[in-house]
Parts: C-alpha cells; sequence; structure tokens
C-alpha cells in the first residue's frame, strides 16, 4: 500500500552546519548528534557497504562510530572537519572489520562487484568498459587509489580526504591528477577516444 | 543480498574537482579533457548498490540502539559512562508497545532520521514506526506523525512563517506573534497568530483535517481562499475538494484528532482503507489486503492505548468477516468468502 518514499542521493549539508554541530556536540547536546546522525546514516553506511559488501557488517560500524562520536564529543575540534572526522573513523573501524574476517576465515571477503545480473546486448560494450575502469582502479597503489575513491564516490573535498588521510591537500591532488592519468594512459591504448 | 533492494547509484553527481583541472593546465597537460570524460566515465565502478531506503532502515535501527546506550547514560549520570550496546532483533513479528510513547514521557531525545537541509530551506520526514518532534526557528514546536513530510524556507519567522505540509499529520503549538503562521496542504490553508492544533492532511485520503486545542484558528480551501471558517478551542473541520466551504465536525472529533501524540488510535467515520495506511505509518507494518473492497468499508476504531497493529488488525477483522497472517514485515488479510 504505501511506501516510505527514497530519496536517493539526497544533497550533504553545506561545510558550516558541521561546524555548528561540533560546537554543540561539545556541550553535550544530544540534539545536534540526532540532526547529525539523520543527516549522515545514509552516506555513512554506504561507505561502510562499499568496504564490506555486507548490510550488517555496514550497521555494526557505523553504529560504532557513532557511539565513539558521543563518547568523544567534548574533544571534537569544531576547527577540523566534524564530517572527514565521521569518515575517518568508519573507515578505520572497517578496516578493522576487514582484518578481522580476514583472520577468522582464512580469506578475504571478496567485494561482490562481479556478482550482477548479466548486463543487457546493448550494454555490453559500456559494461566491458566499465570491468575495465573498474580492473585498472584496483589494480592502482593502495594510497593513491583510496584518495580517488574518497574523491569520486564520496565527494569529499582534497581538505577533508586530507584528514581522512593524514596527507597534506597537495599531495591528495597529486595522487588524483596521477589515477587519471594512470586510467587515461591503460585506457587509451585499448579504446582510444572511444565515447561512452 | 536481495537484489531487489539494489540499484544503481548516480555518481555523476560528484565533479571532477576544480584542484585537479588546476594541475593539468598548470602542468600543460595535453588533453584535460579526456581526463574529465575518464573522470564521469568512472562513475560505474560500484554497479548495483541497496538503495538508500535500505541504508535508511539500517539507521532506524543504529539510532534505536544508540538510544538504549544513551538512555542508559543519561539515568546512571555516571562521569565516565561506559555505554554497552544492546543488539536490536531484526523486525519483531510479535506486536510490542511502541517504544515511543515511553521514551517521548521519560526523556527527550529526539529522533531526527530524515531531516534534510538544503540552500532552499528544511525538509523533515518522521520515519514509519515514529514521531518526530521539531522546533521551528521562533520558538514554535511540531509534532509529525509517523511517515508525515514537510518543509519550510530557510528564511523561516523573518517575515513571513510558512510551512507546507506535503503529506500526513502534524501537531502544531505554536508561539505568539505579529507575523501570522500558516499552514499550506495539497488542498486548503490553515492561517493563525498563535494556537495549538492538529492538521491531517494524506492527499490519499483526500481530505484535511484541522481540530485547534487552544486558541483561534482560520482554514480555506485552496480554490476558494475567500470563504474562511474560523475555528475556535475544541472545534474541527473538513476540507475536501468537493466543498469550497470547509465543513465544521462534531467536537468529538476534536479529541479523536488530537489524541495521538498520547500513542491512542481514534479514527470514527474512516474507512478501513485509511485505518491501515495508519497502521502501516504508525507501527512501520506493511499490510497486504484482499479483496480491495474492503479497503472502502466504512470502520471506527477506538482505542486509548493499543499494543500494537495487531490488536486492531484483530478488531477489524472480527468485526467484517476477515482473516490475517503475519507475513515478513507485516500482515495479510484475507476475506475468504461473501458473509
Amino acid at each position: 500500500m504505501l511506501n516510505p518514499s527514497a530519496h536517493e542521493g539526497a544533497p550533504l549539508p553545506p561545510d558550516d552546519s558541521f561546524i555548528r554541530w561540533s560546537e554543540r556536540l561539545q556541550s553535550s547536546d544530544q540534539r545536534a548528534f540526532s540532526e547529525l546522525f539523520g543527516a549522515m546514516h545514509v552516506v555513512l553506511l554506504r561507505y561502510a557497504w562499499r568496504f564490506t559488501g555486507e548490510q550488517e557488517a555496514a550497521r555494526d560500524i557505523v553504529q560504532d562510530a557513532f557511539l565513539k562520536l558521543w563518547q568523544i564529543r567534548a574533544n571534537v575540534d569544531p576547527k577540523r572537519s566534524l564530517k572527514a572526522l565521521l569518515y575517518t573513523m568508519v573507515r578505520n573501524l572497517a578496516l578493522n572489520h576487514k582484518r578481522a574476517a580476514q583472520h577468522t576465515n582464512g580469506v578475504f571477503p571478496e567485494h561482490d562487484l562481479y556478482d550482477q545480473a548479466p548486463a543487457a546486448d546493448q550494454q555490453v560494450e559500456a559494461s566491458m568498459l566499465n570491468e575495465r575502469l573498474r580492473l585498472y582502479i584496483e589494480q592502482m597503489p593502495d594510497r593513491r587509489r583510496e584518495a580517488f575513491m574518497l574523491s569520486r564516490y564520496e565527494g569529499l573535498s582534497h581538505e577533508e580526504i586530507a584528514q581522512v588521510m593524514n596527507l597534506t591537500p597537495r599531495t591528495v591532488n597529486t595522487h588524483i591528477v596521477l589515477a587519471l592519468k594512470d586510467l587515461r594512459n591503460r585506457l587509451g591504448a585499448l579504446q582510444p577516444d572511444r565515447p561512452l | 543480498m536481495n537484489d531487489l533492494t539494489r540499484h544503481t547509484v548516480p555518481e555523476h553527481r560528484y565533479r571532477l574537482p576544480d584542484e585537479v583541472l588546476a594541475a593539468l593546465q598548470q602542468a600543460g597537460d595535453e588533453d584535460p579533457t579526456r581526463l574529465a570524460e575518464i573522470w564521469d566515465m568512472a562513475g560505474n565502478y560500484y554497479g548495483q548498490e541497496p538503495d538508500d531506503a535500505t541504508f535508511r532502515e539500517l539507521g532506524v535501527e543504529i539510532w534505536q540502539n544508540l538510544e538504549a546506550a544513551l538512555h542508559q547514560e543519561m539515568q546512571e549520570q555516571a562521569p565516565k559512562p561506559h555505554l554497552r550496546l544492546v543488539k536490536a532483533p531484526l523486525r519483531l513479528l510479535k506486536p510490542q508497545p511502541m517504544r515511543w510513547v515511553a521514551i517521548a514521557a521519560c526523556i527527550a531525545i529526539l529522533l531526527a532520521v530524515g531531516i534534510v537541509f538544503t540552500d532552499q530551506g528544511v525538509s523533515l520526514e518522521a520515519p514509519y514506526g515514529q514521531q518526530l518532534t521539531h522546533e521551528l526557528p521562533d520558538g514554535s514546536t511540531l509534532t509529525l506523525n509517523s511517515g508525515t513530510r514537510i518543509s519550510y524556507a530557510q528564511s523561516f519567522g523573518k517575515e513571513t512563517r510558512q510551512i507546507k505540509l506535503i503529506r500526513g499529520e502534524v501537531f502544531f503549538d505554536v508561539t505568539k506573534s505579529e507575523t501570522p503562521f500558516s499552514v499550506q496542504t495539497f488542498n486548503g490553508t490553515v492561517t493563525v497568530l498563535g494556537t495549538s492544533f492538529n492538521v491531517r492532511a494524506w492527499p490519499s485520503d483526500a481530505s484535511t483535517d484541522v481540530a485547534v486545542a487552544l486558541g483561534t484558528v482560520r482554514v480555506a480551501a485552496r480554490h476558494a481562499p475567500e470563504q474562511v471558517l474560523v475555528l475556535e478551542a475544541g472545534e474541527s473541520a473538513r476540507l475536501t475538494d468537493q466543498n469550497d466551504r470547509p465543513i465544521a465536525l462534531a467536537p468529538v472529533n476534536t479529541e479523536n484528532a488530537l489524541s495521538w501524540r498520547q500513542g491512542s488510535f481514534k479514527f470514527s467515520n474512516h474507512t478501513i482503507g485509511t485505518i491501515l495506511d495508519e497502521l502501516e505509518r504508525r507501527y512501520d507494518k506493511r499490510i497486504k489486503v484482499s479483496p480491495k473492497s474492503l479497503l472502502d468499508k466504512p470502520f471506527g476504531v477506538l482505542i486509548e492505548n493499543p499494543l500494537g497493529a495487531e490488536e486492531i488488525i484483530r478488531d477489524i477483522c472480527e468485526l467484517n468477516a476477515c482473516q490475517y497472517r503475519t507475513i515478513p514485515g507485516g500482515y495479510e488479510i484475507t476475506q475468504s468468502a461473501v458473509e
């Protein structure tokens, strides 16, 4: 009968909302906490899912991140990006989860990127290109790939990526430029200037 | 994982950062447009993913756990609390008392799942199974019933006080001011100066119901704004598309209309369809019905503190010769033979 409406890709709040939330969190404002949760939980769950490929793991990771945030609220620095702080916490928890899963299973859990419905005929060429891009992105050096992915798929600014990865924004830029050049070189050799 | 819940997330919303282009230009790159093209092409990296609704559902679960953890912290009043997480069961099929009643009564943790801030304004949505209380910049407070969606401009309170009730039911407690406070629904407008009142406007019900708790409220249909009905405390009225003027309702409707905030479920003179829609939102259950003709039957429910959706469904079935059973996430109501 009725379904809650979905708003895919709802815009993220502007940066100054995060500054206000940081300040209110410092004074233990639970309402600020709930507003921040409301604004960020979908993108963070998606980010965690992209690491683990499991909904339950993503749920635990985001839950732990927010709980941790509440515990350290008094020490949240409004001058540093609260958004980047959340991404950092989710990232570290997700990496821990992957390590733990690897340890107990003995096998690295495969991200089910390829576990998809077969493409329709007319989409085959486009999907081959996608496969190739995926492969090239996965073969990039770890740091370069992470900087590129945080920019491309999470939409973080250079400053935020710098905070998450503990780099300078300048290095972040270098990583992304190199990532794109790398993709151009590898794709160009195979499919020169082929439009999608 | 269920493939039906997956879809391709649009990744084009993240643009190539300016810093990257600047660096390329500075280095005299031979073909920066090709890099921008590759940036766009790389958007399909993740392919199919769970949709936002799936993640929002997980979010509700997380918030319940966080709330439990924070609640404990508040009661213990310990300076350095050790927070313990309660792992929530996925979905209980057994009816359970509505958590939010107890929570609203004893603590003021406000659930804000579904608040979206944009440059244009603020949009709020109360998730299924929950209520949402929100304070406006002028100090007025709103309580949104489950599934309700409203929005207002960033400039709210500066020169005007306008709320758009997109769908659903809201109780307003309006701070007195010279600036009129108005609520626009899909078919009408309610204007006040300072009072408390309830507006219920589900486009699926095809009517806007207004009930006044305190003060004076003016109601007018969207297509006949000059035909104003003035309601005093204890009065209520309904706007439908068939009438230019709002119709006054019996006083008992006012009491029923205001009772949802206390956890009551009171609907006299409604259809089974309206009541089941309300159950789905209030308890976050999915309800399947066949035959559909059952939905149009008039029905009334007056329950002070229902234990859950099942109690009400049982009443409906007892009095309408239908059967029900639990299905994942909800109930299925069937009517095997005509009485």
